[in-house]
């Protein structure tokens, strides 16, 4: 008997699958082009804060990326990172508290307050990674230059002026995690008892898990995937990594819609003629 | 003895811990900070023995002829990156190298692998097959389009639509889920504290 086409379609080879799916990324990395966004609330709300920092409010960064999930979150990191640069005596401190990698991506991302002319130590620094998880994260909030003896070269932080700024969580005005995973140890250790606003910058399939902490005020913001960092470096009018790889999501995504599409289309063809032949 | 009196510390250290969230006397703060100074050490502690515990798991497939090239090559990647991180300082160049060069680019393509799984089974099991997969198929497609941006090309308030599903449906069944699973790990803490569950110290019920 012959067959179908639409048992041909169903049963198609899943090379030809990934092979488009390849194009579908590659084409938008080599011809990249602009994705139109509307800026959402969440986003401006995040943006709409930091404009509004003062000459020596400290803002942290806990950078919990590893390598795997980073492309979607460090471009966050990134966008903040360039509306910081712009901003006079704002004091970024850096660490990480999930994994040894956050120093190397703290370390790229304060690449740019450097290129911007800050001074490392004064306005900014890199405190390393401290291992512990929560129980680490409720010791640096009680006393940071304890947990942070040292910053990630291990020099002394004493000779540092940026940390006469920081000395518990009390003094942060803004803290940064940017992860895969949520954000609750810190709204425990240093939302709930300090009063920090805390906002993660997570990776999108990670969003809708994290939204009954933000709906209930325990998060100052939220930034969700690579959108989030397209839509910021749009506030601050500075093109990077996020808007660059929107091209790419989007093609991607596109793929796996008709992908879907056609794979119901072949269902639904096949179940119908399977109850007109019984 | 075997179990009590690791119990025992458990329970001293668990109400120490408590207490130390609800009272603010200063003997009971400096206690915690002190344990949670510990707990820091002992996690810093835990890496070095994962370390150390994966090279002797990894050695002996190499013994037995198990997987080996895949066991040769973790070993010979910790040994490189251990080595450099040691002799130059994790902030070196030589170190940043094989960090941007290695790690990152081969972490990256392992997620990035995920896109070709989703495509193939986007096209091959995720059909609208009954009313739960259609429920799940619809919502997916939604926020495909909202995360690309296409959405809004299609109608400018596709976003509300987005954020009501994620506002309200999601919501609810998130919050129920945080609360169970609060509810679960209080009673799971309550039973570690008294003794009842024993199995992190290794018994086997």
């Amino acid at each position: 008997m012959k067959e179908s086409w639409v048992n041909k379609l169903q049963r198609i080879d899943r090379r030809i699958i990934y092979g488009v799916t390849t194009l579908a990324v590659l084409i938008p990395i080599l011809v990249p082009f602009a994705v139109p966004l509307i800026v959402t609330d969440t986003t401006q709300e995040v943006y709409d804060r930091l404009d509004g920092l003062e000459p020596g409010d400290v803002v942290m960064f806990s950078f919990d990326v590893s390598a795997g999930s980073a492309p979607e979150t460090f471009p966050i990191s990134e966008a903040i990172m360039r509306h910081l640069a712009k901003k006079d005596g704002v004091k970024v401190v850096c660490v990480s508290f999930a994994y040894p990698d956050g120093p190397e991506w703290a370390d790229r991302a304060l690449r740019i307050l450097a290129e911007a002319g800050k001074t490392y130590g004064v306005d900014y620094i890199n405190l390393g990674f401290r291992a512990g998880s929560e129980a680490a994260v409720a010791y640096a909030a009680q006393d940071m230059h304890a947990a942070f003896p040292v910053d990630v070269n291990g020099d002394d932080i004493k000779q540092f002026p940026i940390m006469d700024y920081l000395k518990t969580a009390a003094d942060i005005h803004t803290f940064f995690t940017f992860s895969s995973s949520t954000p609750d140890i810190y709204v425990r250790q240093l939302g709930l008892p300090y009063g920090v606003a805390v906002i993660p910058g997570v990776s999108f399939t990670i969003t809708p898990v994290v939204l009954p902490l933000y709906d209930s005020g325990d998060l100052a913001g939220l930034l969700g995937g690579l959108r989030a960092a397209a839509e910021y470096e749009l506030l601050t009018g500075v093109i990077g990594s996020g808007s660059g790889a929107m091209g790419a999501l989007l093609l991607a995504h596109v793929t796996i819609l008709v992908f879907l599409v056609i794979g119901n289309i072949c269902y639904f063809i096949d179940k119908r003629t399977s109850r007109e032949e019984n | 003895m075997r179990y009590e009196i690791p119990v025992a510390i458990t329970f001293v250290i668990g109400i120490l811990m408590i207490l130390g969230g609800f009272v603010d006397i200063p003997v009971v703060s400096n206690l915690v900070s002190e344990v949670q100074n510990w707990g820091i050490i002992i996690s810093s502690f835990a890496l070095g023995v994962g370390a150390i515990n994966l090279v002797l798991v990894h050695g002996r497939n190499i013994k037995t002829g198990k997987n080996t090239i895949y066991s040769l090559a973790l070993i010979v990647g910790i040994a490189v990156m251990f080595f450099a991180g040691v002799a130059f300082g994790t902030q070196s160049s030589t170190f940043t190298f094989l960090y941007d060069s290695l790690m990152a680019p081969m972490g990256a393509a392992m997620f990035a692998m995920l896109a070709f799984y989703v495509a193939s089974a986007a096209y091959r099991a995720f059909v609208a097959r009954n009313l739960d997969a259609t429920v799940l198929l619809v919502t997916s497609i939604i926020c495909i389009l909202y995360q690309t941006g296409l959405g809004e090309l299609i109608h400018p308030s596709f976003g509300k639509l987005f954020f009501w599903l994620n506002n309200v449906p999601n919501l609810a069944g998130q919050r129920g889920l945080m609360v169970c699973s609060a509810i679960g790990a209080i009673s799971v803490s309550i039973r570690i504290l008294v003794g009842i569950e024993r199995g992190y110290l290794g018994e086997v019920e």
